[in-house]
């Protein structure tokens, strides 16, 4: 038995034939054997005992070859081996060859293609374009290997068909009445099936179907069709066809382009909106406001789709759109609603983004201008535990902006005198909404720093900037606020690192301090609708103080708050650095706090920089050779004696464990505003554990600490071996009764290597 | 060796900064090209390139966010906002690899349910993660030089 | 194909020829013409009954009943579609068999087929060509190796 794809003379190479070799001569047979007899009157030659034979890059074996020298036909019988020049290697019993050695028809033929694939057939005839069409066929793409007894063993799985045919034409292999074997054992049929060729890339064909159960749309068969149109486009249909509900085609396709790609993902059908048990909610009895009920059935489609540019060095352009008929539409068709936008404006869950973007950038410049549009899809059917009937929250897509457009600018300059770094830098945004306040304001400033390194290594980095800002704000209650305003910060940024490089262990002491004073009138008052008694703050949320915003000169997050008044930041950070068993190891501590004077409107209570003096803010950051590495920062308020804000992240990685972790707790004080059914404390993250052999157990989950609800959780085990993976999985949702997204499911996902994957969603 | 020498007094790391040409690759979307040009900026100022540079740092930005504080409304209240980058140090004469290394860096943020809040509270958290990983990466680049013979 | 005794008179050519009771010793240059068919050989020793024709092989013609012929040294068989060549040529007449050995080369157009051993069958018209070492082990220089050139009109007129 020849290991796959090995050549006559052993080696693993296809077999290439030099430029003067002289069995490039077409005409040209060679035969060793150990007899030959040449019957003249039957005109036929007849080589016997281990015949090698070779004819151009084709080697044949075989125990007999009867060679016709009329009809230039090669029989060759008992053991017969054929190797062409790819390594794909074919054995038989009987093998008829025409005299180019190109394999006829064959009795229990096997062939082991070069991509390790084995097929195996009672009966194998080629047409004379080439193709081959087999009968009693197995296919798999195992190794096959013998047990003890030397009687080989069932692989993992394999295609068994009564007819199969090589089509060269659509590069695909067709199977009649094919059965699907795991370990032996047929577990699935279908009169019909086709691959892609997998000795040819990027053929079209049928992709391996998927097959699932899912409580709201019972029993489901998804057929991809894969259409490589041409070497630039393809497309991917893909009916889904339900036992409980009307079949929904979804489409994917993908356009390379010059400078850049686009992609395209759709689907339609046409349904009731239905519950996480398949019941449609067109019966308003279930509503307790019976006009939510749904309409009946109608069309539900979703359409995305996004382009991404770069024409040249400097330059990138896109642009994405995103429409679907109802917020709930790819929840209940379990449709993957992971839609990579490329643009400036990042797609979140719940939430369909339109956007158009230009930007350029160069080595000290940078320039980009973004219109874009938003859908939100937070409307939900909640079940009330009280009364049994549906409760209906929908959103309210007016209250969200539209941006048209924001441009945003900068440029450095290094100034020639000093040496330092200037920077001149604009934004202008305009926002508009249906309801609530219309948000324009222009803005352009200038940043000026230059970092020296005085003789004992202490660096000193004096900053300035300063801004003049415009704003025009329309409230809904028809109020017109127009000002402008002129603010900056100036500074000194200090850094004394210091190094100690010890024999095993190098350490590092960083203290810092960061000395600020803003000037410049906020007119933070203006920000304010007498009319509606609301603030109209719009660029920027209040901030969150965490080790990265303590160093940060304008600590207000956005255009639109600005604290007045002096600020010292100061801080120090110890780290420590050795090799652990050759690979980089780091523990280091940092510590800092905030003290200010003379501010005037300070931030929000759940800040950490509210009143004159911050939370004080400590970090510890532990990276043991990449193996475990772990980040955890806490703010403690001294006032309420609290922790108000733990957060820790973990990662171990060694040879059987994989283990991410990511726990945070806000302990905010009274009054803070929080975003309603956001948790106040949480963990999450998943671990890996790969016990041996081929198997694997994973689990992963978010779970609401605070109110002890676990939102979303999977469970998998797996197997795999050099040719199957096989993946069972459950998932499970609870979003608080939600009678649409609190599903769960239970699926095989089964993936055969040169078959493309096979199993439930 | 000695105690505790000002890490900017080493005299490799000095004289490497002054001696070193950045290029940042343009990663896979925009958000990672932003990201590139945020860190490159933020090393602008401690790394200065003559004519023909010893050193040729290469550093390719990933950006990334991480949603956090699942709510029951199935969305995410908090985010991280995670900046990465891979960088490798050459010398110009052979191209050979002196040192090579992954840095990263987090900024979390609490989500707004206004997209475009949202958006300019992510966009400032990339600044923030950008400095502060350009920080990083220089000290582990100055560490790396420091255990180099002087030159 | 040579036929022995059957075929008709065989023409004898060479340098000397020696008959004693019914054995004939040619050598030089031996030359032995049938029809169409030709014997090349150094040295060519003919086995005949004698015949009732009392007829003995002399140079010029040979008849009556020739048992056995060994010819050796730069032995060849030439027809007018095949040539072989080998170290040592024997014909036995009982089985009607034509046997050459020594690294036998047999030619036919442009295929050439190399062996230790080749039996011709002149009845059947059936040559054989054995190698004494059996099995892919032997290498390339011990086993019957065949190089066929089949250019088309070789095939078509195979006698």
């Amino acid at each position: 038995q020849l290991a796959p794809n090995q050549t006559a003379a052993g080696t693993s190479r296809p077999l290439k034939l030099a430029k003067d070799s002289p069995f490039r001569d077409p005409d040209l047979i060679y035969l060793e054997a150990d007899e030959l007899i040449n019957d003249e009157n039957a005109s036929v030659l007849t080589a016997i005992g281990e015949v090698e034979g070779r004819y151009q890059d084709r080697t044949l074996r075989a125990n007999r070859v009867d060679y016709n020298l009329e009809t230039g036909q090669v029989l060759a019988t008992g053991d017969v081996v054929l190797i062409d020049a790819t390594g794909d290697v074919q054995y038989a019993d009987k093998l008829e060859l025409s005299d180019q050695l190109q394999a006829g028809t064959a009795a229990n033929f096997t062939a082991r293609l070069a991509s390790g694939a084995t097929t195996a057939a009672r009966f194998v005839t080629r047409s004379d374009d080439g193709e081959f069409e087999l009968f009693n066929v197995t296919y798999t793409a195992c190794e096959l290997c013998k047990n003890s007894e030397g009687k080989t063993k069932n692989p993992t799985w394999r295609l068994r068909a009564r007819r199969v045919k090589q089509d060269d034409e659509s590069r695909t292999i067709r199977y009649r009445d094919a059965v699907l074997e795991l370990f032996g054992l047929p577990i699935f049929y279908t009169p019909y099936l086709a691959h892609p060729d997998p000795s040819q890339d990027r053929a079209s064909g049928l992709l391996v179907p998927t097959i699932g159960m899912s409580g709201a749309r019972g029993f489901n068969y998804v057929q991809p069709y894969y259409w490589a149109i041409d070497d630039y486009s393809e497309i991917t249909v893909t009916p889904h066809i339900y036992s409980s509900l009307n079949p929904l085609l979804e489409l994917q396709a993908r356009r390379k382009l010059n400078t850049g790609d686009l992609n395209f993902a759709g689907s339609f059908t046409r349904a009731t909106v239905f519950d996480r048990n398949g019941d449609p909610l067109d019966d308003p009895t279930r509503f307790t406001d019976p006009n939510n009920a749904e309409k009946g059935p109608e069309l539900s489609s979703h359409f995305f789709v996004d382009g991404y540019f770069k024409p040249s060095s400097t330059w990138t352009y896109g642009y994405t759109a995103m429409f679907q008929t109802d917020d709930t539409y790819l929840d209940r068709y379990g449709l993957d609603s992971a839609f990579e936008s490329n643009g400036l404006f990042e797609n979140t869950r719940r939430q369909n983004t339109t956007q158009a973007f230009i930007a350029g950038q160069g080595k000290n410049f940078r320039v980009s201008a973004v219109a874009a549009g938003f859908q939100s899809l937070n409307s939900r059917f909640v079940e009330s535990e009280t009364t049994g009937l549906i409760n209906v929250t929908r959103d309210d897509n007016s209250v969200l902006p539209i941006i048209a457009p924001k441009i945003q600018g900068e440029y450095y300059v290094t100034d020639p005198a000093l040496g330092g770094r200037a920077r001149l830098f604009g934004d202008a945004s305009y926002l508009t909404r249906e309801t609530g306040s219309d948000y324009g304001r222009a803005t352009a400033g200038l940043d000026y720093s230059k970092t020296w390194i005085t003789g004992p290594g202490l660096e000193v980095k004096p900053f300035a900037w300063g801004r003049f800002d415009n704003y025009d704000i329309q409230t809904d209650s028809g109020t017109d606020i127009g000002f402008s305003r002129t603010i900056g910060q100036a500074g000194v940024d200090l850094r004394y690192p210091f190094i100690r490089r010890g024999g095993a262990v190098d350490l590092v002491i960083e203290p810092r301090a960061l000395y600020t004073e803003s000037f410049g009138d906020s007119k933070l008052d203006r920000f304010f609708d007498p009319v509606s008694g609301d603030f109209l703050f719009e660029d920027g949320a209040t901030p969150d103080l965490d080790p990265a915003l303590l160093f940060e000169p304008n600590k207000s997050d956005g255009f639109d708050f600005f604290q007045e008044g002096r600020r010292l930041d100061v801080g120090a950070r110890v780290a420590a650095m050795w090799d652990l068993r050759g690979r980089e190891s780091e523990v280091s501590i940092f510590a800092g706090r905030s003290y200010s004077d003379g501010v005037t409107d300070s931030f929000g209570p759940g800040s950490g920089l509210s009143g004159s003096n911050s939370e004080y803010i400590a970090a510890l950051n532990l990276d043991l050779g990449g193996f475990l590495k772990s980040n955890t920062w806490v703010r403690y308020d001294e006032d309420r004696d609290v922790l108000s804000r733990i957060d820790s992240t973990l990662s171990a990685n060694t040879k059987y464990v994989k283990l991410t972790g990511r726990y945070y707790k806000v302990n905010a004080p009274t009054g803070t505003t929080t975003i309603a059914g956001a948790p106040r404390e949480e963990i999450s993250g998943g671990i890996t554990v790969r016990p041996f052999g081929g198997w694997s157990v994973g689990y992963r989950a978010v779970r609401d600490l605070g109110k002890d609800v676990t939102r979303s959780q999977q469970a998998s085990i797996g197997y795999r071996d050099d040719c199957t993976l096989v993946e069972l999985f459950y998932e499970k949702r609870d979003f608080d009764n939600d009678l649409i997204r609190n599903d769960s499911e239970f699926g095989i996902r089964l993936t055969l290597s040169t078959l493309g994957s096979f199993g439930g969603n | 060796c000695a105690g505790f020498q000002p890490m900017h007094g080493t005299q490799s790391a000095q004289t490497a900064f002054s001696d070193m040409s950045v290029t940042v690759s343009d990663g896979k979307d925009e958000g990672d090209r932003e990201a590139g040009y945020l860190i490159r900026q933020r090393l602008a100022d401690r790394i200065s390139a003559p004519e023909k540079p010893t050193y040729q740092l290469l550093i390719e930005p990933t950006a990334q966010r991480i949603g956090l504080g699942l709510t029951s409304g199935d969305f995410a209240s908090r985010y991280d906002r995670l900046v990465s980058a891979k960088w490798t140090l050459r010398k110009s004469e052979d191209g050979a690899i002196v040192a090579r290394g992954q840095t990263q860096s987090t900024a979390t943020y609490s989500a707004d349910r206004d997209p475009y809040r949202l958006q300019s509270t992510s966009n400032e958290a990339t600044d923030r993660a950008a400095r502060e990983l350009a920080d990083k990466l220089l000290t582990e680049v100055a560490l790396e030089l420091a255990e180099l013979p002087t030159l | 194909q040579f036929a022995g005794a059957a075929g008709g008179n065989i023409e004898l050519y060479a340098d000397d020829a020696v008959s004693s009771k019914g054995v004939t010793t040619l050598t030089g240059q031996v030359d032995a013409r049938q029809d169409d068919v030709r014997i090349l050989a150094d040295k060519m020793v003919i086995y005949s009954k004698p015949s009732s024709t009392g007829g003995t092989p002399s140079v010029g013609t040979a008849a009556g009943d020739i048992e056995r012929i060994v010819a050796t040294g730069n032995f060849f068989y030439i027809t007018p579609t095949q040539e072989v060549r080998g170290d040592k040529g024997v014909y036995m007449a009982v089985e009607d068999t034509f046997e050459v050995t020594g690294n036998v080369i047999l030619t036919q157009e442009d295929s050439v087929v190399r062996g230790t051993r080749l039996i011709y069958e002149l009845g059947s018209q059936k040559a054989r060509v054995i190698s004494e070492c059996k099995g892919r082990q032997c290498g390339r220089q011990s086993r019957v190796a065949i190089l066929i050139k089949n250019t088309p009109q070789a095939a078509a007129t195979s006698s």
